[in-house]
């Protein structure tokens, strides 16, 4: 089947006033996603929201057990997640952007299920990089379900699931009332030692809360990278400083590093040494944020904000959201010691930097 | 001067560069603008490497260093700094604190390109 393509305007002033944004909802086989995504279709004040699902298996049988009350649903045909789906996922916003409530302006969100059997990546990766996307949507952030009773056994023998958890925004801790707290307690830790970047709900209310606050997210939310300790903030779990590192932090090959900075960095030096990093171990970097001071521009802090091979073209904000002006990356990664990567970002940071050049000994 | 003597941390160090820095990588393929896809070998970062010891010595106050360093001439005039300054270290020009200070900076920075670069490089 072929398609025409609109033709992308490229003049700045042509871009929508506003890109609708995409919230993905991850999730191993049997989580929960599906009831999740029904109690937020029955929510008030949902009209405008639009459901892709992307499912598994010859005969797709998700898409009927979501609440038809909604009239903007695109099922997404069946195939290998990591080509069919790509291009499937592109006409499927291609045909929602042509449809009458896009085309009045009332269509406000977008929540792309996917199987519950997929790596999101490939997803994202489209959701965030591909031009032809650009213009209409946005990504505003990923919610995993992750099932209290199963999800311990299912960390252990899929990686697919371990990845899911890793990519997200929103970990919702679903079937809870099945578990006794005791044995709630080492799922949720091992969930942050995946993701700390993750907030985790584990009430039924708070996870569609949770969804909810993500539909309406800005695609630049303030970069939260904690190096410390700090019970005052739940949003987000605080992440290890360098010399702190839990060793116990070491499941599924699945780790988190924090880099900081003290002083600005080249915006030469990193952007080669991310690309650099990107470029030799994408598959293992699952998600890369951070906020970062520039020695050319110290004033505007960049936004970074990657999974796996492909970033979002950086952010610069107008203004620093705290005093703490340090360049402070996270990194969720597989299999990468954080101090290679902090080792390699040594060489790269200063560069060309350092004044005039050096006159050699007599 | 302290008697210069060749040092098999330096040849173990030569040998994994001359591997490391014909690899190619492809830069840029990643950003979410797809703009990018330019193909580099990790050679020519050498530049980055050489000026980053050069910075270290002088911020360190460690003059022997430098001085060794910019023997050959000024970092960016030097033509594959990186393998230059490994051949002289492994045929011994530095003295030993010099060797020490060099060798161990460059064996942290190029065993992490090479565990970054994956198993074949290692």
């Amino acid at each position: 089947m072929a398609f025409i393509l609109p033709a992308l305007n490229t003049d700045a002033s042509a871009e929508p006033a506003v890109r609708v944004p995409i919230t993905v909802l991850t999730g191993f086989l049997g989580s929960g996603k599906t009831t999740l995504l029904n109690r937020l279709l029955r929510a008030p004040d949902m009209h405008g929201t639009a459901v892709v699902i992307n499912e598994f298996g010859s005969v797709g049988l998700d898409h009927d057990l979501v609440d038809h009350t909604q009239e903007n649903m695109v099922l997404l045909a069946n195939g290998c997640i990591c080509c069919t789906v790509r291009g499937d996922l592109v006409e499927a916003f291609e045909r929602l952007a042509q449809s009458p409530e896009a085309q009045r302006g009332e269509l406000r969100h977008v929540v792309v299920e996917t199987t519950g059997l997929a790596d999101p990546a490939p997803i994202l990766h489209t959701l965030m990089g591909d031009p032809r996307l650009a213009r209409h949507w946005r990504l505003a952030g990923v919610a995993c379900t992750v099932d209290a009773f199963n999800g311990m056994a299912t960390l252990d023998q899929h990686t697919e699931a371990v990845k899911q958890a890793a990519v997200a925004d929103r970990l919702l801790l679903t079937k809870t009332d099945l578990v006794p707290p005791d044995q709630l307690a080492p799922l949720a830790e091992r969930l942050r030692a995946i993701n700390p970047l993750a907030a985790i709900t584990n009430e039924p209310d708070d996870a569609l809360q949770a969804l909810l606050g993500l539909l309406d997210r800005p695609s630049t939310e303030r970069v939260a990278v904690q190096t410390e300790p700090d019970t005052t903030r739940s949003f987000f779990f605080p992440v290890s400083a360098p010399g702190t590192h839990d060793p116990n932090r070491h499941d599924d090959h699945i780790r988190s590093h924090v880099i900081v900075r003290d002083q600005p960095l080249s915006r030469d030096g990193f952007m080669a040494w991310l690309d650099m990093i990107a470029a030799m171990r994408g598959d293992d970097l699952l998600r890369v944020k951070g906020i970062v001071q520039l020695a050319d521009d110290p004033e505007h802090p960049m936004v970074i904000h990657g999974v796996q091979h492909l970033f979002h073209p950086p952010q610069t904000l107008p203004r620093w959201p705290s005093d703490d002006r340090r360049s402070r990356i996270v990194f969720i990664t597989r299999d990468i010691e954080a101090d290679d990567i902090d080792a390699t970002l040594r060489i790269f940071e200063r560069r060309r930097t350092r004044g005039t050049r050096p006159v050699p000994p007599v | 001067m302290s008697t210069a003597v060749a040092d098999p941390r330096a040849e173990r160090l030569a040998n994994l560069w001359s591997r490391l820095s014909a690899q190619h990588v492809t830069l840029g393929a990643g950003c979410g603008c797809m703009t990018g896809g330019v193909s580099v070998s990790l050679e020519d970062f050498e530049l980055d490497i050489a000026d980053y010891l050069w910075a270290e010595s002088e911020r360190l106050g460690e003059t022997a260093v430098v001085a060794f360093l910019l023997q050959p001439g000024a970092i960016d005039q030097q033509t594959k700094p990186v393998m230059h300054l490994l051949t002289r270290l492994e045929t011994g020009e530095a003295d030993e604190a010099v060797a020490d200070w060099l060798l161990g900076r460059l064996a942290r920075t190029l065993d992490s390109f090479a565990k970054l670069h994956g198993p074949s490089s290692v």
